[in-house]
């Protein structure tokens, strides 16, 4: 059961991951700083440094089974990364979450309860609550809208 | 129902609490407004995210509902009372659904009725759903935050 359930979080992480690196591919460096027009508003890049400081932290917690802290590799600074540097470090982070995942009976409750899979289950929330965001971001932002979020999610634009 | 799918049930209904915070205190104009051009209200994307759930849930048990996504899109004049009652009649059909499965079951291919040849696992159904999920909630936390601003 383990290694079916496996070879499923992975396809549904591909794709998920995979609409991320697909608003990479179409978005501009002078993209990365832009916000949305409030105070609070977080950058754009945030979203991607956010995304991938959660997978690496939650790769780490899978593989302990006790939380380790939040972090992220990239710099804070959008000015100090490209698309192609976000794209690697998100890349590496799917390699070292899926070794995770490996290493571990994803039915099989750590010490105080949760499982693997409900460690997974939180991520795929935290992914896609920032794609969700995201979508305001094209929207309010006139950012492009790439080709799988408007088959995915049914995304268009007024001409 | 086992541990895996009561995990599944908890995290589902979690989103719900914080979907209703997004409009639970607004007045009723705020639910209808749309930020902008092509985007979407907050009635909109609790009639939808609940109508999708339904159906993604409702096709890993095998009991695809009549769905007319379209008009999900079109609703609006909907209550706070209303738009909880989405989330309250959802999950009560969720916990329903998911006691009637086995995690060996999430390996079962279902096909979508109106796309024969576009088949997915059980498994994959149910993230399906709580990724879709995840997702117009972000959606709806920003729209708060832009009706707030506006």
């Amino acid at each position: 059961m383990s290694d079916a359930l496996l070879q499923q979080i992975k396809q549904h992480w591909g794709d998920l991951r995979g609409r991320t690196y697909d608003l990479l591919d179409v978005l501009q460096p002078e993209d990365f700083p832009k916000r949305l027009p409030f105070a609070e508003s977080q950058s754009v890049y945030y979203q991607f440094w956010c995304m991938l400081g959660t997978t690496e932290s939650f790769a780490r917690l899978i593989e302990a089974g006790t939380w380790q802290g939040w972090a992220s590799s990239l710099n804070f600074d959008p000015a100090e990364v490209s698309a192609e540097s976000i794209k690697a470090a998100l890349r590496q982070s799917d390699e070292t979450l899926f070794a995770a995942l490996a290493g571990h009976d994803l039915l099989q409750p750590y010490g105080r309860g949760a499982t693997p899979l409900r460690h997974y289950f939180r991520l795929v929330e935290h992914e896609s609550h920032h794609h969700g965001q995201l979508i305001n971001f094209i929207y309010a932002l006139n950012l492009p809208i790439p080709q799988s979020w408007a088959d995915e999610w049914a995304l268009s634009r007024e001409a | 129902m086992e541990t895996l799918l009561v995990d599944y049930l908890e995290r589902l209904q979690t989103l719900h609490e914080d979907f209703i915070a997004t409009f639970a205190d607004l007045p009723a104009e705020a639910l209808d407004w749309q930020p902008g051009a092509d985007m979407n209200s907050l009635c909109v994307l609790v009639v939808h995210t609940t109508g999708s759930a339904r159906y993604w849930i409702g096709l890993a048990v095998d009991d695809v509902p009549d769905r007319n996504r379209d008009m999900e899109f079109q609703a609006r004049g909907l209550s706070i009372v209303e738009l909880k009652a989405r989330f309250a009649k959802l999950e009560t059909y969720v916990q329903g659904a998911l006691e009637r499965i086995t995690s060996a079951e999430l390996e079962i291919i279902r096909a979508r009725p109106e796309y024969r040849d576009e088949q997915v696992t059980s498994g994959w159904a149910l993230l399906h759903a709580l990724e879709h999920t995840g997702l117009h909630l972000g959606h709806a936390q920003i729209t708060r935050q832009l009706w707030q601003q506006r």
